[in-house]
């Protein structure tokens, strides 16, 4: 792989393992996200790419193996990504409360994320920040696009997505495609999963492929080729 | 800040939940079942309001509060079980829990919020308990700060009567709410334990519930033992006075470090736990 200078990369991730009970999910998974770049990892369904970015994210601890994230080794300096935003296995949120209160509940933790700035990022996402309906009555589709402002509430710097366009209809899956565009535009560096060929296609610089635990280059008629050849 | 921003999640998360709702019938029957048991007792024994020469009141609402609490069967099946079935899943964590442990960034003061809810938890649901049962009594049997001569007399193994030359029925309620509190803290703690290694909440329950039966059986088998190998089992513990625990000769400060003992083994474990622990 070829090797950036450490001070253009927010994300690397070095042999990265994992297993649960006698199944190694993860046998060596490596990646390097320069910054203002997007990244998509594609595989089949259980080949590890959400595990991935839960580590990545530090919200699982790998069996070895080494991820920093803007130079701060996670597990080790911090326990958590720093100045980074998730949506990883869809987001949840608490049932009886209204989008806004589920923001704010989640910014007085974080303690960044104004009413403001949670009315902005509402807007962002297509929901509408003064609607009082509880989240427990919204559609996968709204809760998709809370989730996804819930990820940028406190405008990170990197963001690691899980199938980001999960559950939306083909408008809301282009309304994402704008948003993650421009935030790369200003530069937000993100690591994304999807099992769209045509998604990995219109956003991402590089995309992966999780196979048998192993992070490499996807290169198939139409999709690798055609990246390679843009970026050239 | 973040810290107490974290636990109201975890409050909320634990609280906003509609099986709570089963305490109302589940304390109004123990209020009523324990009511009738006082006034029929007391009648039986010619206990009635306003028996001429009588120093304290023939019965209050203290007598029906005491027998519920230090009753062995209510505490197994219904109170400390009620309190799990509502708590059982407060791991593994919740999505929007991982989220929130994402902004608040560290693992320890996870592992804090969660041990600090079951307490607060605890407290509330027993002080809830109490204040509801004597609110409820106290219309049939009234209220009176001192024993009443139901309790007094002893007849009832329920009744704490141990404390009577020494305290007040209040005094000897803190006590009994202390154990509560402290027991059901412990076993929710436990019941964390369990769940952050087979992460399944109904193997966590099960577990707790296992114990508590186990101890509620080992109770009865020592009986003619020594009063130190007779505080082992756990259901003693909750209860200041029942059978055959009726007599105990050890100090009550001996079962708050019975449960102080079960915390030191029990918290430094999921704390190890909760470090490694993944969302």
């Amino acid at each position: 792989m070829e090797q950036l200078p450490s001070q253009n990369i927010c994300l690397k991730a070095e042999k990265i393992t994992k297993k649960f009970n006698k199944n190694k999910v993860l046998k060596g998974a490596s990646i390097e996200l320069p910054l203002r770049a997007i990244y998509g990892i594609c595989g089949f369904n259980g080949s590890g790419k959400s595990v991935f970015l839960k580590i990545c994210s530090g919200l699982m601890l790998p069996d070895s193996g080494t991820v920093s994230i803007f130079n701060k080794k996670i597990g080790n300096e911090l326990e958590f990504a720093p100045d980074t935003g998730i949506l990883i296995d869809g987001a949840g949120f608490l049932a009886s409360y209204s989008a806004a209160r589920n923001l704010e509940l989640l910014a007085k933790v974080s303690g960044k994320g104004s009413a403001a700035r949670i009315r902005e990022v509402l807007e962002q996402v297509g929901l509408n920040a003064a609607d009082k309906k509880p989240v427990g009555t919204f559609s996968t589709g709204m809760k998709q696009r809370l989730g996804l402002a819930q990820a940028l509430m406190e405008e990170p710097q990197l963001l690691l997505l899980d199938e980001p366009t999960n559950g939306l209809d083909f408008a809301g899956q282009r309304e994402i495609y704008t948003i993650l565009s421009e935030l790369r535009g200003s530069g937000v560096s993100i690591l994304l999963t999807s099992h769209s060929l045509d998604e990995m296609k219109i956003l991402c610089d590089k995309v992966f492929e999780m196979d048998r635990g192993v992070l490499s280059p996807f290169v198939r008629p139409g999709i690798g080729e055609e990246l390679e050849d843009e970026r050239q | 800040m973040k810290f107490k921003a974290f636990l109201e999640i975890e409050l909320k998360q634990l609280l906003l939940r509609w099986r709570w709702l089963g305490f109302i019938p589940i304390f109004a029957f123990l209020s009523y079942r324990m009511s009738n048991f006082v006034l029929n007792s007391s009648l039986a024994r010619g206990l009635t309001i306003g028996v001429a020469g009588q120093a304290a009141v023939p019965f209050n609402a203290w007598d029906a509060l005491f027998p519920t609490y230090n009753n062995a069967w209510y505490t197994v099946f219904v109170l400390v079980n009620f309190f799990l079935i509502c708590v059982c899943d407060s791991l593994p964590e919740s999505k929007f829990g991982s989220i929130a442990v994402f902004r608040l960034r560290s693992r320890k003061g996870w592992w804090l919020a969660k041990t600090l809810s079951i307490l607060i938890l605890a407290t509330l649901y027993t002080l809830a308990g109490f204040l509801v049962i004597l609110l409820a009594v106290s219309p049939r049997l009234g209220f009176s700060w001192q024993w009443s001569v139901f309790a007094l007399e002893a007849d009832s193994i329920l009744v704490p009567f141990a404390f009577q030359k020494v305290s007040t029925p209040l005094s000897a309620a803190l006590t009994l709410f202390g154990m509560n509190v402290l027991g059901l803290w412990v076993f929710g703690v436990l019941m964390q334990l369990v769940t952050l290694l087979t992460r399944r909440y109904l193997f966590g329950y099960g577990v707790v519930m296992f114990t508590l039966i186990s101890s509620f059986i080992l109770s009865h088998l020592l009986v003619n033992v020594s009063p130190f190998l007779k505080i082992l089992p756990a259901i003693h513990n909750f209860n200041m006075n029942f059978w055959p625990y009726l007599y105990r000769d050890l100090p009550m400060r001996w079962s708050y470090l019975y449960w102080i003992v079960w915390l030191f083994i029990l918290l430094p474990l999921t704390f190890r736990l909760m470090k490694k622990a993944s969302f």
